[in-house]
């Protein structure tokens, strides 16, 4: 009988998972003004979903088929995340004002489904994970109280360069390898990752940097700069944060100066130093291999990417149903890999529909980015949104054997503190950034009047 | 518009189109290679069985019931009629896997509309069922080759050239799979190893039945083949070692139809040397050797070790099928399928169809073209050569009434005791339907390969008489 409850239950996730989908494209319309209706009603539908899949997978989840009872723990998660959801919802419907409400919605679904599918895999990391996505809610909640009191934080650019060395650079002496890569520091028994943290940064100084006139010692300083970072990157054998910092700086490049021909030299540039790197260090030859056949070497350098593709392939477009596959047959499955493991148990529609939320969340912001008439917001929305693309695009396209493997996190959705944290940060700025410019354009209209 | 507004816009586009390649590539997986991904051996899902379901059933092509599953209490139980003969074929659940239970797991465990047959099952108790497979062997052909064999140990393989399809294979010593449990410690400990399928993984040294891989590469690689003579006087001395032709006869002038026919060492092992040791690794190569043919149960390599500098003696040696070479006796079959299918090797099957609990067929293997390794003048050629073989050579024992067969003999000496006896051939050579490979191992007399293969084609030709 319960068999039969999950794998009818594909179905209901499904379906939450298109209305969702739907009702998005809905606000999106209605606000681009091509339906006459309020959008109130498609992100009430958009929220009603989120709590039917909340309930639906943690009843699922939580259910013990050999003692015909629930896991208490489980039970007790699931009232925790849902108490959660309603106090986001609350806590950011107060302290933002003019914010996005669809913005608001994906992160919640993103964020949900990440404790749904720790709470199968591994339930310890789910209430780990929400306590994280707590803290980077309070911590949201505190952004536009302390851009009330440091009104022009644009002031500050050589302190988040600096401040971005010392943490890359305090890897190198204090830092620990994890899967690889040295790129964790611990305090006690507190780990992060400084890599997460210097994103934030980054993007704050190089959007204060090109708010003025870019000339060419500003293009010097700060291409020397990034190429600095993404070299400390790839010599810790970070290839996917390297990468991301590299796309990060050509994007905010090309939409300060807006000249082809000097993004065209920098991909250029890195063509030359990517081929460099793949002569010169033998991690990136085994990643490039590993990608271009992992057959060849199923046991050894293919092993993950094999693993990872197994899982999708044999789930299928409706997947086998939440805790009826073998998602721990997937390396690094709670991190990396969690969305072979969507794959495998909800389906490649459903997973197909996940990337559908972040295609929304990402024309959102690179909307509000459009929009915005400061153009030190304007540059600092652009950053963010195009980062965390560029950082999902990664690891989800290496999972999928798309483009060769770089662990990366998928942002809001893989477990790891640093990640949930920081990326909840961004979406707060992004936020913070829409409602400026939604009360500007109300002053104006009032103004006119 | 200002320009980076009009950037951020294109960055935007960027982005979408980025994503909805990601998402084609995601569905690509699931749609296009989600086949091959089910029937890796390295997924571990493919493994995975379920006792409170009932596991698909195995049937030959005329659906006789192999194995089955029946309710015992509130799990099922894996039975089996008698399977002896195609024990190596059908395979065993009870102790690991193997064999089809292995192979076709995925599909023995897969529910066919399973929401449906689980709400049946909830209400009227009915069974929820997996799919159950069609082999495309046949028993009574499995039954008739496993008596043939008598007390040999040995493998026998018939396929249909142009298909590949196989309609025998059985492994000598076998074993009964309903038993394989109770029995596990001496079956385990049995020096014969009677669970090794010696059909697909036997390595065995070919001996002369390797004349063909020679006689092809002398094709390829002496222009003047035609005019080839040899004067064998029973005996031929390479680098001070000799080799001698089967029981030393000295078969006299010998064209090379003739030294084809004769089987003779001296000839052949001298072509060998003409040929040269590149040349012959070549076409070994060419003919799938070192590569072997993908099947549904796990297969040897077949092997070929010459080099550039492999000795004059390890090139005759290998020339007459001695030395390193090893082959399974189904690369065999497919390597002379492919003679008879005008050079074309089809990719050797085991399931014929796949069936779902209501009996409505699910998936039906369409026959692949594997390689094209001949041309057709070699097929010619080498059909003209191995009737000569029957007809007036070492293979008269597969002289038959009804059809002429081709085929080649070989005797391959080992250290391991007395000589494997082969025999591979296919018939009617006019117009080849069946291809066949026996090898008895360290024959004990009881059984001749040749009449043993003339038997089987006789029976595959006349399935439709048997029962």
């Amino acid at each position: 009988m319960f068999e039969l409850l999950v794998i009818l239950s594909r179905y209901l996730f499904l379906l939450y998972i298109v209305v969702f989908l739907a009702n998005s494209v809905i606000f999106l319309l209605d606000e681009a003004g091509y339906t006459r209706r309020s959008h109130r009603y498609s992100v009430i539908t958009g929220r009603t979903m989120i709590m039917l899949m909340h309930i639906t997978a943690f009843l699922i989840v939580s259910y013990d088929k050999e003692a015909i009872s629930f896991h208490k723990e489980i039970l007790l998660l699931a009232a925790a995340g849902f108490a959660f959801i309603l106090l986001a919802y609350f806590a950011v419907s107060r302290v933002y004002k003019n914010s996005c409400p669809l913005i608001w919605n994906c992160v919640i679904f993103l964020l949900d489904l990440s404790l749904i599918m720790l709470a199968r895999l591994n339930p310890e990391l789910a209430f780990r994970q929400l306590m994280w996505i707590c803290a980077g809610f309070l911590a949201a909640i505190l952004i536009p109280a302390a851009i009330s009191l440091i009104p022009r934080f644009e002031a500050f650019e050589k302190l988040y360069i600096i401040l971005s060395f010392v943490l890359l650079l305090s890897t190198l002496v204090l830092g620990k390898s994890q899967y690889g890569s040295t790129n964790w520091i611990y305090i006690g028994s507190f780990g992060f990752q400084p890599s997460e943290i210097v994103k934030f940064l980054y993007i704050f100084y190089i959007a204060s940097v090109f708010r003025k006139r870019v000339e060419l010692k500003e293009l010097i300083i700060t291409g020397c700069l990034s190429a600095a970072i993404v070299m400390l990157l790839v010599f810790q054998k970070d290839l996917g944060s390297a990468l991301i910092f590299f796309m990060t700086y050509m994007v905010m490049l090309y939409i300060a100066t807006s000249n082809v021909f000097l993004t065209a030299l920098g991909l250029g540039a890195a063509s030359v130093a990517s081929v460099v790197a793949y002569k010169l260090f033998n991690h990136v030859r085994v990643r490039v291999a590993a990608w271009k056949n992992p057959w060849a070497d199923v046991d050894g350098g293919g092993y993950q990417i094999v693993q990872s593709l197994f899982a999708i392939g044999t789930g299928g477009l409706l997947g086998s149903g939440l805790t009826r596959g073998m998602p721990m047959s997937i390396p690094v499955v709670t991190k990396d890999f969690i969305f072979s493991a969507i794959c495998e148990e909800l389906g490649t529609i459903f997973a197909i529909g996940v990337l559908g939320i972040f295609v929304v969340l990402f024309v959102r912001g690179m909307m509000i980015a459009f929009v915005c008439r400061r153009r030190y917001y304007s540059f600092l929305c652009a950053g963010f949104t195009a980062m965390m693309a560029f950082q999902t695009f990664l690891i989800v396209g290496g999972v999928i054997k798309l483009i060769p493997l770089t662990g990366v996190t998928l942002p809001f959705v893989s477990y790891g503190g640093t990640s949930v944290t920081v990326s909840i940060l961004t979406i707060g700025f992004i936020q913070w950034v829409n409602g400026y410019h939604v009360s500007e354009e109300e002053q104006e209209a009032f103004g006119n009047e | 518009m200002n320009n980076s507004k009009k950037s951020i816009k294109k960055i935007g586009i960027l982005i979408v189109v980025m994503f909805f390649v990601t998402m084609a590539a995601t569905a690509k997986i699931t749609l296009v290679d989600s086949e091959k991904m089910i029937v890796n051996t390295y997924n571990p899902r493919i493994n995975a069985a379920d006792s409170t379901i009932k596991r698909g059933s195995i049937k030959d092509i005329d659906g006789y019931v192999f194995a089955y599953s029946e309710k015992n209490g509130d799990t099922y139980q894996r039975k089996y009629n008698d399977a002896v003969s195609s024990a190596h074929v059908v395979g065993f659940v009870s102790a690991g896997k193997s064999g089809m239970e292995a192979s076709a797991n995925f599909t023995l465990e897969h529910i066919s509309s399973e929401p449906f047959q689980r709400i049946k099952a909830f209400f009227t108790d009915s069974d929820i069922e997996g799919d159950s497979v069609y082999l495309t062997i046949d028993k009574d052909l499995q039954d008739i080759a496993s008596s043939l064999m008598r007390t040999n140990k040995g493998a026998v393989v018939v396929e249909e050239v142009s298909t590949g399809r196989i309609l025998a294979m059985v492994s000598k010593p076998d074993f009964d799979p309903s038993t394989v449990y109770q029995n596990w410690d001496s079956i385990k400990e049995d020096e014969s190893s009677p669970l090794v399928n010696r059909a697909c993984q036997g390595k065995y040294t070919p001996g002369s039945i390797f004349k063909i891989v020679t006689a092809v590469s002398a094709l390829r690689n002496l222009p003047d083949i035609d005019s080839f003579s040899f004067d064998c006087d029973g005996e031929i001395t390479f680098d001070g070692q000799t080799i001698h032709c089967f029981n030393e006869k000295a078969h006299g002038t010998e064209s090379f139809l003739d030294a084809f026919a004769n089987s003779c060492n001296g000839a052949f092992s001298q072509l060998g040397y003409e040929i040269g040791a590149e040349n012959l690794r070549k076409t070994a190569d060419e003919l799938l050797f070192n590569r072997g043919v993908d099947f549904t149960l796990s297969t040897s390599k077949p092997e070929v070790q010459l080099s550039a500098s492999s000795s004059v003696n390890e090139l005759a040696e290998t020339a007459i099928g001695q030395g390193k070479t090893t082959v399974t006796p189904l690369f065999m079959a497919s390597l002379v399928s492919a003679i008879a299918n005008d050079g074309v090797m089809m990719k050797p099957y085991l399931t014929d169809h796949v069936e779902n609990n209501e009996g409505n067929i699910v998936s039906t293997t369409v026959p692949e073209k594997y390689a094209e390794i001949f041309s057709s003048e070699e097929c010619r050629i080498l059909t003209e050569m191995m009737t000569e073989v029957v007809n007036n050579g070492t293979g008269f024992n597969a002289q038959s009434d009804y059809f002429q067969v081709a085929g080649k003999t070989g005797t391959a000496e080992n250290s391991g005791g007395s000589d494997h006896l082969w025999f591979v051939g296919f018939a009617p050579a006019d117009e080849p339907q069946y291809a066949v490979a026996v090898v008895l191992e360290n024959n004990d007399g009881s059984a001749n390969a040749s009449v043993i293969a003339r038997k089987m084609l006789y029976n595959a030709i006349n399935r439709a008489d048997l029962n």
